[in-house]
C-alpha cells in the first residue's frame, strides 16, 4: 500500500545523503580551496551552487535567478537612493515581487482549488485553472524568498538610520553587488532548506577563505551528529510512523498510535535538525558561518521557549519582519494576540499550501496567546540558572520543569499531526481512534523499535535540561570537563559506527516539501 | 599548520569508530550476531531481496515475486529452495528487476499479477542494491547488510528472551503487515471497506497504469527468459468472496487475463473453488495461506 502522493510532487534532487553530492563536494572543495583560485572563491561557489540546484530541474533555476535579479536590484536602489519616499518604493516594490513569485508556485494550486470548488469552475486540461493546478513547485523557494525580504529590508532599514554613509554591505558598483547577492540567495549549504540567512550576518563573511582555517572539530561534530540524526533516527523511524497514515491507524491500539506520534515529533526533529546541522558543517568547510536552526526544543518549558528553539531562523525572521512590523507586543494586549495569531497563521501556511498547515499555525498562535494571557511564557523566559531561593528546591524546581517540559512537548506533538495527516478530516480521525481502539492490543513491534529510535534524541536533550545544567555547572572541575570531552568522543565514534551500520532507507527531508 | 591540531581533535571519535567497525565485522564473520529478518516492513523487503542477490542459489528451486499478498504466504510451506521477493507495499516488477539483474538463475519465476502493479518499480530499492560501492562493500562486509543492522538484531534478542514473546511479536510483525491485528470488528469493518472500495468500477487511470507497467513486466520476463531460460508463472492470490464478486475485481481479473493472454503466458490454473477467509479482505488468514502455499507447491513443485 503506497503513500499517497500530492498534487505536485518535486523532481529528485541532489541530497546531502547522496554519493553524488559528496562527490560533487570534494570537487567543489578542492576547486574552492586551491590557492590560485582563491580571488575567485565567491563565482566558483556560485556556478557550483547553479548546479547543485539545477541537478535535475534544470528549468526551476530561472525562478532562482529571477529571485536573484529582484533581490539585487531592489535592495542596490534602496542602498543608493536618497529619496526616503522612493527608496520606499523600491524596498515595497522588491517585497511583493518576492510575495508575487512565493505565491505564484506555491499557492496558486492551493487557492485555484478553493475558487474552482467554490465557483464550480472546471479544471480540464488547457483551462487556466488546470495551469495554476499544474506549476511547479521549485525546492527551497521558501527558504531563498524570505532571504530575499530580509536582504531589501535590512538594507533599507539601515539606510534609513544613516542616510549620508555608504551602505555597509552593498556594493557601490552594481555587477559587484549582484555577485554578492547571487553567492547569498544561491548558497548551496542552506540553498534547499534553510537555515534562512540574513543579509546583515552574511554579507560581512565575504572574503577570502584559508584552509588552514577550517575549523574541523566542529565540522566533523556537526556532521556526524546531523548524518546520524537524518540517517540512523529519522529515516528509521520514518518506517515506524508511516502507519500514521489514513487508514493504517485505525487498526492500532491507543497506546501504539501515541507511541508512534511521539515518535514522529522525534522524527520531524530529527529529520530537520539533521539536515540543519549537515548544512552548517558543509558551510563552515567552505568558511562561513551559518546560524544554528535548533536549540534543543523538547526542552522547552513554555511555548514561547519553543519557538526560540525551533526553526529558529525561521521564527526570528517572522519576528523581526511580520511580528515587529505589525506592531508586536507595544500595541495593547489584544492587538498582541492579533499579531501572535496573525504571524503563527502565515508561519504556518509558509510550511505548505494546504489549510492544515494554517490551522497548525493556528493552534500555535491560540497557544502562545492562551500562554500570554496568563503570564506562563514569562517565568520561563529566565535564564536557567537558578536564583539563591530556587537552588533550595531544586527537585521541586525539577518536578515543575519535567510537567512543563511534558506539557510543551504534547502540545507540540499533537501540532505534528497536522503534518502528517494533512487533510483535516484524517487527523481528527486519528485523535478519534486514539479514543476508540483504548481495547486494541498494544503493537510492540511498533512500539519497541520506535522507542529504540527516539532514545538517542531524547539523550541528546537531557545534558540540555534546565536542572541538570545548574548540576553541571556546579561540577565544572577538571575531571568534570575530561569526562565530559571523552563522552563526546566515544558518542561522535558510535554515531559514526551507526551512520555505517544502521542508517534508514529514505533520501527524502520532511522539510524539503516547505 | 592546520593538520595536525586540526586532525588531533577528531582523531579519538574516528578511532573509536574503526574500533567499532572492526569489532562488529569480527562477531558477524564469526556468527555470533544472528541475522534479523528486519523489524520494520520496509527492512523485511530489503532483507529479502539482498537475501536473493548474495545466497548461494545451488538449490534454488523457484523465487515468488508479488506484493504483500503474496508476501503473507511463507516459502517454507511452498517447499524447500522457494525463495520470495513478495515486497509489502511493493509490486512484482520490482522482484522481476531483482531477479532480471542477480547472477542467481532460478528454474521458476512465480509472478503476481492483480492491480497492486500499478504500484511501479521501486527504484530505490533497486538502485540501493545494486549500487556499484554498496553491493560490492556488502558482499565482502556481510556487516553491513539490512539483515545485521545492530538494532534490528537487538530487537530481536530482546524478543527471544522469551520463547512466548518470540512467538507472540514474530505473529504481531506479520500481523502488521496484514491487518491481522485488528480485533474482529476492525476486521470486518476492513473487510466491508475493501468491498466498497472494489465495488466502484476500475478508474480509467488505473487501467491505463496497468497497460503501462503490463509492458515493462512483460519486457522483464523476455529478458529473464531469454537470460535463465526459467519458466514463467503467473498467478493472483484467492480473496474473500465478497470482494471477489466486487465489479473492479472483476474487470482488473478480465484485464489482466487481456494483457497477459493465456496463450502467451503461462497462468497457474486456478485452486478449487472454496471459501478463502481473509483479515481484511485480501490478506488470507494464516491457516488459508498455508492451504493455499500447499497448492502452490503441489502445482509447481510436484509434491
Amino acid at each position: 500500500m503506497g503513500h499517497r502522493l500530492g498534487k505536485r510532487t518535486k523532481s529528485q534532487t541532489m541530497l546531502f545523503n547522496s554519493i553524488e553530492f559528496l562527490v560533487f563536494f570534494a570537487i567543489v572543495f578542492a576547486i574552492y580551496y586551491f590557492p590560485p583560485l582563491q580571488k575567485l572563491q565567491v563565482p566558483i561557489l556560485i556556478i557550483a551552487s547553479f548546479i547543485f540546484y539545477s541537478w535535475s530541474a534544470p528549468a526551476l533555476l530561472l525562478i532562482l535567478l529571477l529571485s536573484i535579479i529582484i533581490n539585487a536590484t531592489a535592495s542596490f536602489q534602496v542602498a543608493r537612493i536618497s529619496d526616503k519616499k522612493q527608496r520606499f518604493i523600491w524596498a515595497l516594490s522588491g517585497v511583493v515581487l518576492n510575495v508575487l513569485i512565493l505565491s505564484l508556485f506555491k499557492y496558486a494550486g492551493l487557492l485555484t482549488t478553493f475558487v474552482a470548488d467554490v465557483f464550480n469552475i472546471a479544471r480540464t486540461e488547457g483551462s487556466i485553472a488546470y495551469l495554476f493546478l499544474k506549476l511547479p513547485l521549485p525546492i527551497g523557494i521558501s527558504f531563498y524568498t524570505f532571504e530575499g525580504i530580509s536582504l531589501i529590508v535590512d538594507v533599507l532599514t539601515q539606510k534609513n538610520k544613516n542616510e549620508t554613509e555608504s551602505h555597509a554591505y552593498v556594493s557601490p558598483n552594481f555587477s559587484q553587488h549582484l555577485l554578492n547577492t547571487s553567492f547569498f540567495i544561491s548558497f548551496f549549504p542552506n540553498l534547499l532548506s534553510g537555515p534562512i540567512l540574513k543579509s546583515k550576518t552574511f554579507y560581512p563573511q565575504l572574503g577570502v577563505k584559508y584552509f588552514k582555517d577550517i575549523p574541523a572539530k566542529f565540522i566533523f561534530r556537526s556532521l556526524v551528529v546531523g548524518y546520524f540524526l537524518k540517517m540512523v533516527i529519522a529515516d528509521n523511524l520514518k518506517d515506524y510512523t508511516f502507519w500514521i497514515s489514513f487508514p493504517y491507524y485505525q487498526g492500532f491500539g491507543t497506546l501504539t498510535n501515541l507511541t508512534l506520534l511521539f515518535g514522529y515529533s522525534i522524527q520531524i526533529f530529527a529529520d530537520f535538525a539533521g539536515y540543519s546541522l549537515i548544512a552548517i558543517g558543509f558551510a563552515a568547510a567552505l568558511g562561513y558561518t551559518i546560524p544554528d536552526n535548533f536549540d534543543f526544543p523538547y526542552i522547552s518549558r513554555s511555548l514561547s521557549e519553543f519557538w526560540r528553539r525551533w526553526h529558529i531562523s525561521l521564527s526570528t525572521w517572522l519576528r523581526d519582519y511580520l511580528y515587529f512590523p505589525l506592531g508586536g507586543n507595544r500595541k495593547g494586549k489584544i492587538r498582541t494576540y492579533v499579531n501572535l495569531m496573525a504571524v503563527m497563521t502565515l508561519g504556518g501556511l509558509w510550511h505548505g499550501a494546504a489549510w492544515s498547515y494554517a490551522v497548525w499555525g493556528i493552534y500555535h498562535g491560540f497557544g502562545l496567546a492562551v500562554e500570554r494571557f496568563f503570564g506562563f511564557d514569562k517565568s520561563k523566559n529566565q535564564s536557567p540558572e537558578p536564583t539563591l531561593a530556587e537552588t533550595k528546591s531544586i527537585w521541586q524546581q525539577l518536578l515543575f520543569d519535567s510537567l512543563s517540559i511534558l506539557g510543551i512537548f504534547s502540545f507540540v506533538s499533537v501540532g505534528w499531526l497536522l503534518f502528517k495527516l494533512p487533510r483535516f478530516e484524517e487527523a481528527v480521525d486519528f485523535a478519534v481512534t486514539l479514543v476508540r481502539n483504548y481495547k486494541v492490543k498494544p503493537g510492540w513491534t511498533q512500539i519497541i523499535p520506535t522507542l529504540i529510535f527516539s532514545m538517542p534524541v531524547v539523550i541528546y536533550h537531557i545534558p540540555h535540561f534546565p536542572t541538570w545544567q545548574n548540576l553541571i555547572k556546579q561540577d565544572s572541575t577538571k575531571n568534570g570537563q575530561k569526562f565530559w570531552s571523552i563522552y563526546q568522543d566515544v558518542a561522535l565514534g558510535i554515531m559514526l559506527a551507526m551512520i555505517f551500520l544502521n542508517s534508514g532507507s529514505s533520501k527524502q527531508f520532511i522539510y524539503f516539501q516547505f | 599548520m592546520f593538520v595536525k591540531p586540526q586532525l588531533r581533535s577528531i582523531l579519538r571519535p574516528v578511532l573509536i569508530f574503526l574500533f567499532l567497525m572492526s569489532f562488529y565485522q569480527v562477531l558477524v564473520s564469526g556468527g555470533v550476531v544472528p541475522a534479523s529478518e528486519g523489524v520494520s516492513l520496509i527492512q523485511n523487503n530489503i532483507v529479502k531481496a539482498q537475501r536473493y542477490v548474495y545466497q548461494d542459489d545451488s538449490d534454488l528451486k523457484m523465487v515468488m515475486l508479488g506484493s504483500s499478498l503474496a508476501a503473507n504466504l511463507n516459502v517454507k510451506d511452498i517447499g524447500e529452495g522457494v525463495k520470495s521477493i513478495a515486497l509489502g507495499g511493493g509490486a512484482s516488477q520490482t522482484g522481476l528487476e531483482i531477479v532480471k539483474r542477480s547472477k542467481s538463475k532460478p528454474p521458476i519465476v512465480l509472478v503476481e499479477i492483480n492491480d497492486t502493479i500499478v504500484r511501479k518499480i521501486d527504484a530505490e530499492v533497486v538502485d540501493s542494491l545494486y549500487h556499484p560501492i554498496f553491493y560490492w562493500l556488502r558482499q565482502y562486509l556481510p556487516m553491513m547488510r539490512e539483515e545485521y543492522r545492530p538494532i534490528s538484531v537487538f530487537v530481536d534478542s530482546l524478543k527471544s528472551r522469551s520463547k512466548q514473546n518470540l512467538k507472540l511479536m514474530r505473529r504481531e510483525a506479520l500481523d502488521s503487515l496484514e491487518g491481522r491485528n485488528l480485533t474482529p470488528e476492525l476486521s470486518q469493518k476492513a473487510i466491508e471497506t475493501t468491498v466498497e472500495i472494489q465495488s466502484k468500477p476500475l478508474s480509467e487511470q488505473d487501467a491505463k497504469s496497468m497497460k503501462l507497467e503490463a509492458d515493462l513486466i512483460k519486457n522483464q520476463i523476455a529478458e529473464i527468459q531469454r537470460n535463465s531460460g526459467a519458466k514463467v508463472v503467473l498467478f493472483d492470490i484467492p480473496l474473500e468472496s465478497r470482494v471477489n464478486a466486487t465489479l473492479r475485481i472483476k474487470q482488473v481479473r478480465e484485464l489482466a487475463k487481456k494483457l497477459f493472454p493465456p496463450d502467451r503466458f503461462e497462468w497457474l490454473p486456478p485452486p478449487k473453488e472454496r471459501e478463502w477467509r481473509t483479515n481484511d479482505g485480501i490478506h488470507l488468514i494464516r491457516s488459508d495461506a498455508r492451504d493455499f502455499a500447499e497448492f502452490l507447491r503441489d502445482k509447481l513443485l510436484g509434491s
